[in-house]
């Protein structure tokens, strides 16, 4: 057992008192410390909540702008394979009605071309014709009617004449 | 005014042509002064020169180069087409045989179409004949 100092024994209530304040003393210093210890759990748990938070925040937003721009790849994708489809299917067409004018131009040409040609080929036979026949005509005049003496050319006129006149050329109508 | 005799001297279409283009060149020079009108009837063929002085003597001479002309005008064209040219003293006895058998004097227009070798075609007055 402890044994009581000098002032104990003097001011017994003085004693007590300061033990009372100090017990007190004691007690309150371990309020604040137990406090104090709660609020910086609390604190660190608030930072703790705020950064969980923003995380995740953070990862909803993320996620939000990938489906995002996900949703609009698609539909991107979708939309230009769409317009390469209609677009594929316009030039096909716009091919196949070239093609098909050229074909009809072509042979429009063709027969245009054919017919020039054939008549060409008439009109060039039928200059050959004539030449061939002048030339036939030049050579019987040369060999045959330049040679012919005069009286003989006379009686062919003459003939021509004298019959012309039996059938009535020279009568008045 | 008698203007037979020029008219009996014409044979070919080609003697008639000329003679027009003489004709109106000396009435052109009528009122020309200096010996102009002289000087071009005495270019006229000397076949129809003589009749024709005469006539210009006796008459006016506007008027008988207008009448002249206009006679040698009328006068009936026969187109005589042949393979060959004739000689003139052919065509004029062709000329003499169409007045003859005609009752008419014609003038002559010869052409030459070698095609028809030994053919003859005649136009006259509107009717054709090849033979």
């Amino acid at each position: 057992m402890k044994q009581k100092s000098f002032l104990e024994g003097l001011l017994p209530h003085q004693v007590n008192q300061q033990n009372v304040l100090s017990k007190a003393h004691e007690k309150a210093q371990k309020i604040i410390e137990r406090a104090s210890k709660k609020a910086n759990q609390i604190l660190i748990q608030s930072n703790f909540f705020h950064k969980s938070l923003k995380e995740s925040l953070r990862q909803e937003l993320k996620s939000a702008v990938q489906k995002s721009v996900q949703t609009y790849q698609k539909e991107l994708e979708e939309g230009i394979k769409k317009s390469l489809v209609d677009l594929e299917e316009i030039i096909k067409k716009q091919l196949k009605d070239n093609q098909e004018f050229l074909q009809n131009k072509t042979k429009e040409q063709w027969e245009l071309i054919e017919k020039d040609l054939s008549n060409y080929k008439e009109q060039r036979k039928q200059e050959m014709d004539k030449i061939i026949r002048d030339k036939i005509g030049e050579l019987v005049s040369d060999t045959f009617i330049k040679a012919m003496p005069e009286s003989m050319k006379e009686k062919l006129i003459f003939e021509a004449l004298e019959s012309i006149k039996k059938d009535g050329f020279f009568n008045n109508s | 005014m008698d203007f037979s005799t020029i008219l009996e001297q014409l044979t070919t279409k080609d003697q008639a042509n000329n003679l027009i283009e003489e004709l109106e060149n000396l009435n052109e020079s009528i009122y020309m002064t200096g010996n102009k009108f002289s000087n071009n009837l005495k270019k006229i063929d000397v076949r129809y020169y003589p009749a024709l002085s005469n006539l210009l003597e006796k008459n006016d001479q506007e008027d008988v180069l207008k009448k002249l002309t206009e006679a040698i005008k009328k006068l009936p064209i026969i187109n005589v087409s042949l393979s060959f040219y004739p000689s003139f003293q052919l065509v004029e006895k062709i000329g003499d045989w169409l007045e003859e058998n005609i009752g008419e004097k014609v003038l002559i227009l010869i052409k030459n179409k070698q095609e028809l070798f030994t053919k003859v075609e005649l136009e006259y007055k509107g009717k054709y004949a090849r033979l």
